[in-house]
């Protein structure tokens, strides 16, 4: 039977200068060739009529354009702990293996606890949970023996389980403690008897924690049996260790309650690295695999605070997931050396096997010192934390808070057919914890041009007007911002933003206030901006973390998470955290509503003397009646001016949107309860304001408070009000002549 | 998935009898609905994902096609290329009254 094509990809980074390479993997199923080529993007695929741009790329000749052959390159999911351990496990005096562990998804079949168990070569040993029961592997080089113990571990309970292995005689001895205040049984053990088997062989190269060793039909040493849940303070004893001392090893904080450990890991050092610390003495250090989730409460946290900074030793526990990924860890298919004449702009690898498509976008930002005035900020950092939105695919309320059918397209579809290109933040593991890291270094299925509207393809549109109205402009991504600062910023005397810059760093935040401050002038043209906080992996491109302890219901942190891994950082909405976006913005996120957007009406602010080069040649009362989104410039999400939540008192509010459907209600009462409360017997509480305002350097702030803006500047052939009061607005934001305050 | 997202409740009153509701939806699929007909919608359109009905996109936006989730879990996809539509309201009158049809037993955009 044929294998429907398939293509995927993705890059080592999204943003590179040129001169600079950048490498693509690709993994391709069906046709014997697959073909690749790069295009410059100028237009995105969003529909047919006057009202939409035609979809507009141009191929580029380069020297890795051209036919691959197929290869078929797998995702290994599953997240651990890998630690170097040559010549395996010390087995002639016994050996005892303990930790403390919080199974979430106990009955998963066969999981690795620790040890140096590896399916592929029936080698090494590790305690295991089997369908719920606590068991030690043991291969003997040809064959595996499972022993399984009576003791199960309950799901999400702290439990301290130890088991000891003697080889000689074949006696292996399971213990377990529940560690609940309040418990039934207080100590479990199982004494068990390895029958027919050698004994094991002591397992070689690597030791894991959270799942066990294999090695796939490349040569490629990857992780399989996934724990799913807590694992704490994981030990090593090169003896077996009576029941007395094994009743001491739950002690997971001060000194080793049991001394001559072969390895001790202290899970609560490096919480913001990959790193794991063997305390023990003997150096057993290792790396975290995949990325499992670190800075969540261990067996003592006692809730005294959400900061694992504050309690560390309360932070030693790792949370691990059968479906982490963090880089698929594809080789590398080709290498695009950018040319030096290479425009600034959006850009992407287009793959092509049979029918199958998938695009592969990446941004070329300019040489030093030739930049141009105006750049348009692409928010990677968004996409990230969308990056692989499962819940778009198969969460149950999409058509009721859409308001309409699902729309879904193969690209989509591609998640239902490999789960294991992983999920978003705003999806559940598969034992049902919120994700809190995501990244690029996979195929992102929602980072495209074509297809159903979204993120890159909705941002497409900002940049087909800017191309269409002839602004010179470069391109740079969220991440520059980030790794960067202000100095990324600095060239430019205008920042235009994506559609929907959600996701904001501190250095984020930092960089984009600090160039307004400066005399610099930022155009946000979206919705939902700088509304959750967000942290980069301090060494590794392309990784965000997103926690939401103050988002009570849908995708909440356990009341442990209320701090960033990466950074330490307080987790949140930048509200949450003291910085509400209407001090910068003017506006905040509000609501949603995906069914049918609206329109602004002016206001009497409009026709201040301020605001009169944003309404140049503009005699409309209503901005925004038509689009291609939904038949408005205000909806999808919308923002609104407070003044109380820190709007700047000098703002002008130039026009607000009305008449939004039940579905902006819906939005606010029922079921997204991390939006502020509003009155209800306020008519206009559901609205979209447009802000203007300048700062004391000289710079201006203009913001739009509306996803859907970007859906109606194409109207008409770009001939529209929508487009009308963008070009004025970036053409005054153009002009160097500083913008005054105004008088008190 | 939180359990707070259980399905709407299909509030009293509304049955096979309300063909205004079909009506009024016929006339503005959406946006702005009378109470009745947005409780309608929430309880139609709140029902779990196995089963549920979706558009395939199969032309760029100028053609969408009916399909469905498979009605257990690992979750599959299946078109329904019989049911091919050029408009996005043409697919919401079909969906809603095959659902209402599922409910009260009758098609409310039959002849009568």
């Amino acid at each position: 039977m044929s294998v429907k094509a398939a293509v995927m990809g993705y890059a080592d980074r999204q943003s590179v200068r040129p001169g600079e390479p950048i490498e693509f993997k690709v993994s391709a199923l069906g046709p014997e060739t697959y073909r690749a080529d790069i295009v410059r993007l100028i237009a995105p695929e969003v529909g047919l009529g006057e009202d939409c741009p035609d979809f507009c790329e141009i191929e580029l000749g380069t020297e890795v354009c051209g036919d691959y052959p197929t290869e078929w390159q797998p995702i290994h999911p599953g997240s651990a702990v890998r630690v170097p351990m040559p010549g395996g496990l010390p087995l002639e005096g016994g050996i005892t293996l303990s930790a403390n562990i919080f199974p979430t998804l106990a009955e998963a079949g066969r999981q690795g606890i620790l040890g140096t168990y590896s399916p592929t070569d029936d080698s090494g040993l590790s305690l295991m949970l089997e369908d719920g029961a606590l068991a030690l592997a043991v291969g003997s080089g040809g064959s595996t023996a499972i022993v399984t113990s009576s003791i199960t571990p309950v799901e999400h309970r702290w439990t301290a389980v130890a088991v000891t292995y003697e080889p000689d005689a074949g006696t292996v001895e399971f213990h377990a403690r529940g560690m609940e205040t309040h418990r039934l049984e207080a100590v479990l053990s199982s004494r068990e008897r390895m029958e027919g088997t050698a004994p094991g062989a002591s397992g070689g190269i690597h030791f894991h924690i959270g799942a066990v060793r294999a090695v796939d039909d490349r040569g490629v040493e990857h992780t399989v049996l996934s724990f799913n849940g807590r694992i704490e303070r994981p030990r090593v004893y090169a003896r077996l260790l009576d029941a007395e001392d094994i009743s001491r090893l739950s002690q997971v904080a001060g000194p080793a309650p049991v001394g001559g450990a072969h390895a001790d890991w202290d899970l609560s050092i490096g919480i913001d690295t990959d790193s794991v610390t063997d305390v023990s003495g003997n150096g057993r250090h290792g790396e975290t695999v995949n990325l499992p989730t670190r800075a969540v409460g261990g067996s003592n946290w006692a809730g005294e605070t959400d900061n694992w900074q504050l309690r560390t030793e309360q932070y030693g526990a790792i949370h691990f997931h059968d479906d982490d990924v963090d880089d698929a860890r594809w080789r590398t298919s080709f290498t695009l050396v950018v040319p030096e004449d290479w425009k600034s702009g959006c850009y992407a690898a287009r793959l092509r096997a049979d029918d199958a498509e998938f695009y592969v976008p990446f941004v070329v930002r300019p040489t030093p010192g030739r930049e141009a005035d105006a750049v348009f900020l692409l928010a990677t950092a968004t996409y990230g934390a969308y990056a692989n939105l499962r819940l778009r695919v198969v969460f149950p309320w999409n058509e009721l808070i859409h308001g309409r059918l699902t729309v879904l397209d193969d690209t989509d579809l591609l998640m239902l057919r490999f789960p294991e290109i992983g999920s978003s933040t705003y999806d559940s593991h598969t034992d049902g914890s919120t994700v809190v890291y995501a990244s690029m270094r996979r195929p992102v299925t929602n980072f495209r041009p074509k297809g159903r509207i979204y993120k890159f393809c909705q941002d497409m549109l900002l940049v087909s007007w800017l191309e269409e109205d002839g602004y010179d402009f470069d391109v740079i991504t969220d991440e520059d911002v980030h790794r960067e600062g202000l100095s990324a910023l600095a060239p430019y005397r205008v920042v235009i933003t994506s559609s929907h810059p959600e996701y904001f760093s501190t250095q984020m935040f930092d960089a984009t206030e600090d160039h307004v401050r400066q005399g610099g002038r930022m155009m946000y043209l979206g919705g939902n901006g700088w509304y959750w906080v967000i942290g980069y992996h301090p060494t590794r491109s392309g990784i965000v973390e997103v926690r939401r302890p103050d988002a009570p219901r849908l995708w909440a942190a356990d009341v442990s998470q209320g701090h960033l891994s990466f950074s330490g950082e307080r987790a949140g909405t930048w509200s949450w955290a003291g910085r509400p976006p209407e001090t910068f913005l003017g506006v905040c996120f509000i609501t949603q509503g995906f069914d049918e957007c609206s329109y602004y009406r002016r206001t009497p602010a409009s026709r201040d003397e301020r605001a009169a080069f944003i309404f140049e040649g503009v005699d409309d009362e209503l901005i925004g009646d038509f689009g291609l989104l939904m038949g408005g410039a205000a909806g999808y999400e919308i923002d609104r001016a407070d003044f109380l939540m820190g709007t700047p008192r000098h703002a002008l509010v130039v026009a607000s949107s009305e008449e939004h459907s039940n579905l902006y209600d819906l939005m606010v009462t029922s079921l997204v309860d991390t939006l502020p409360p509003s009155n209800p017997d306020d008519p206009d509480r559901i609205r979209a304001d447009m802000v203007f305002y300048e700062t004391a350097g000289g710079g201006a702030v203009f913001s739009v408070g509306s996803i859907a803006w970007s859906g109606s500047l194409s109207a008409a052939g770009y001939d529209n009000n929508v487009a009308a009061v963008s070009r004025n607005v970036l053409n005054r934001f153009l002009d160097p002549e500083p913008f005054q305050m105004p008088a008190e | 998935m939180s359990d707070f997202l259980k399905r709407p409740r299909l509030p009293a009153g509304i049955d096979g009898s309300r063909r205004d509701l079909w009506e009024e939806f016929r006339r503005q699929p959406f946006g702005k609905h009378s109470p009745d007909l947005q409780a309608l919608l929430e309880y139609m359109r709140g029902g779990p994902i196995t089963g549920k009905y979706f558009l395939k996109l199969t032309g760029p936006h100028s053609e969408w096609t009916l399909a469905r989730f498979s009605t257990t879990y690992p979750l599959t996809t299946e078109t329904l290329p019989e049911h091919v539509f050029t408009t996005i309201e043409d697919a919401e009158y079909f969906v809603f009254r095959r659902r209402w049809e599922e409910m009260f037993g009758a098609d409310p955009g039959a002849e009568s």
